[in-house]
Parts: C-alpha cells; structure tokens; sequence
C-alpha cells in the first residue's frame, strides 16, 4: 500500500487521525494533513482506507 | 436554462416552505416533489428575486466544486438570507463564510486550530463535566424540565465560550444577538443593532486579547485570531467576523442538532435503547453521525451566486 496526501486540498477536517492515527496527524498550528508513514503495515491498511474514504476534499490517495 | 427564465419566474413557489407538521423530520413535501420532477427549480425569496433551488444531489456536487460558483455575498443577484444581511453586505469584512477559493483556505487555516482531533478530543473532560452539570440541574429540580433551555443550549454554549475564550456571563447576549440576525424577516434595523453591537462585542474582546502575552490561559480561538492581528496577518475587524462566525455558528447548530436529536431517539425508542445500552464509542459516534445527516439542521442550504454563465 502506498499513500499520499495533497496538503493543499486539506480542509483541516480531522478524519484522517479519527480513523487512522498511526497513519495520519495534523498540524498543530492549521490542522493540514502530516502523512506519519506512506507505507503502513497490513494491520492499519483498512483504517487507512476508511480515513480515504470519510476525508471530506479527498485530500488522501492510496494505491494498493 | 436562460429559456426557461422568464417562463418559470411568474409562477415561482415561495421559498423557504413549511415543513409537514406530521413529519417534522423530512424536508417540506414540496421540496420533495421539486427534487423528483428535475433537479434545479426557480423559487421566490423575500425580496421578489427568483433564484434557482438545487434539489439534484449530483447537480449540487457538481456545483459546489464548479469554480463558476462563487460564495462571494458582495456580488449582484446572490441570494440574501433576509434584508439585514444585505443591508449589511459592505459592513462586514470578508471572511471565511463569504470568500472563495485560496483567499477561503485562508481564512479557514486561521481558525482551524481549536478544531484539530487532538484538540477538540482534549475537550471531552470538560463537555462532559458541563453535561453532567447540566443533566444533574434537571434532576435536582421539578420535573418535567424543559431540555433546550437546560440542556441543548447551555452545553453547546458554555463549551463554545471556553473553546473561543468569550466570558459564558455573556452568553444571553451573544445568544440574544444571533437569533435576531438569523431570522427570514429580519428586517435591515432589527438585524443591524444586532450585528453592530456583537460585533462591537467582539472587536472588544479581540482587542482585550491582544493586550494579553501568550502563555497560560490563552489557549483560546480569539486570542489565537488576536495574535495574527498583532502579527500583521488581519485586520481588528476582520478577526472580530471570524470570532463571531464561530461563536454563532458553533452553539445555534449544535443546540438545534441536540434538541431535535433527543426528540427524533424519544420517537424512535428501540434505536434510543440501542444506544443507551452500548458502550462502544465507536456505535455511539456512528449514530450522532446519522443523526445528523437524518436531521440535517442547516435545511435550507447554503448559498452560492454564478460568477459567470454556466
């Protein structure tokens, strides 16, 4: 699995962390998207994936 | 659609509609009956004007991301909530609610802050202690008690003063202030005394803040909103529009979405017990999710204006 977020698409929503905080954080200082890994291993894939699916701009991308 | 402009306009249905008493939940039959016939419909608003109604789900994404459509309310023909709002249009600085595009994504990063996960999860201590307050206030009084005014608005309330750093000894006012502006009929006066002196309220306070060094006890959104005054980022005013978005958009909707929330789980008891007998966060956050796009508070929609011919 390979991810990617588009800091520039980010609307500071906090989906991301709510369904995958070992994926995903956020700024502190905005709330934009910070990628903690864009190769997560097998057990956090389906969290990623729904955080892909709730994020509100589509701001993340996955490739399996 | 220019063909149909003229034709349609006359008989234009007046806009927003009364919802049916029976069934309080779902939006006025009328609207309904729009949406299944086509997806953009002329209806007439308080001012005579005779703006399109957007009933499509795929038309409204389509144009929500078109960047014909703009959220600009300075612009000509975007439809006005009431006349107070348009009398008002070049009184209030731009801001997050009213600007398209970059100079939006702006705006909405200064404000973004207070509202991360860790630090919206870092208020759950405190809304729950307001909640238990609140629920132990009802308790301790004569029943039946009415739960809008001792539970779906003082919970929301105090919450939004802490998160915004605005005294919660001044909610009557700020609350009073930001019905009178909401109102379909408010008329240019009414909503104008509202708005300048919230408003006021509010330059106040961002000016209060800025006199405060950082430190402990400002870990509060105006006080953030004062420090990009200080930083050259914004205007006074500009800041004060921003605080007072926040503070009106952030305890009228979550107020309305409690009330009708415990009246929709108090008609529905098999779904209230579901709930009540679950300790799983993550059932019970679905649900407030539901119960949101079921309730859908904000029913009429936002508004956009075409910046050009689409």
């Amino acid at each position: 699995m390979k991810v990617t977020v588009a800091q520039d698409k980010c609307v500071s929503s906090g989906q991301c962390v709510l369904n995958a905080g070992e994926v995903f954080d956020q700024r502190d200082d905005d709330g934009v998207v910070l990628l903690l890994t864009d190769n997560p291993p097998l057990e956090q894939a389906e969290n990623a994936r729904q955080a892909a699916a709730a994020c509100p701009a589509l701001a993340i991308d996955i490739e399996e | 659609m220019s063909e149909t402009l003229t034709g349609t306009a006359t008989e234009a249905p007046d806009y927003p509609m009364d919802r049916d008493a029976r069934c309080p939940f779902a939006p006025p039959p009328q609207v309904l009956e729009m949406g299944e016939a086509k997806p953009l419909s002329r209806v007439r608003i308080w001012d005579g004007s005779t703006p399109w109604l957007i009933t499509g789900h795929e038309v409204a994404r389509e144009l929500f991301a078109d960047s014909r459509v703009s959220v600009d309310d300075r612009r000509d023909g975007f439809p006005h909530w009431n006349e107070h709002m348009l009398s008002t249009v070049y009184k209030r600085p731009r801001s997050v609610f009213t600007s398209d595009a970059e100079e939006h994504t702006r705006f909405r990063r200064m404000l973004s802050k207070p509202f991360t996960f860790k630090r919206v999860e870092g208020l759950r201590p405190a809304i729950q202690q307001v909640t238990d307050e609140c629920i132990d206030a009802i308790l301790a009084r004569p029943q039946p008690a009415d739960i809008v005014t001792k539970l779906a608005l003082p919970v929301p309330t105090r919450v939004i003063s802490e998160m915004l750093g605005v005294p919660y000894e001044d909610h009557e006012f700020f609350q009073h202030h930001a019905n009178v502006g909401l109102a379909r009929y408010a008329s240019a006066e009414d909503g104008q005394k509202g708005a300048m002196s919230l408003a006021q309220y509010l330059i106040d306070l961002v000016k209060t803040k800025m006199e405060i060094p950082r430190g402990e006890g400002t870990e509060d959104a105006v006080s953030d909103l004062a420090e990009r005054v200080n930083g050259g980022e914004i205007s006074v005013k500009e800041a004060a529009q921003l605080g007072t978005g926040l503070l009106i958009a952030g305890h009228e909707t979550t107020a309305n979405m409690i009330g009708i929330g415990v009246l929709a789980l108090l008609e529905n008891p098999e779904q209230a017990a579901l709930l009540r007998d679950s300790d799983d966060a993550k059932f019970i956050a679905n649900a407030v999710e539901e119960l949101m796009r079921y309730l859908s508070i904000i029913q009429n929609g936002q508004r956009r204006v075409a910046a050009e011919d689409i």
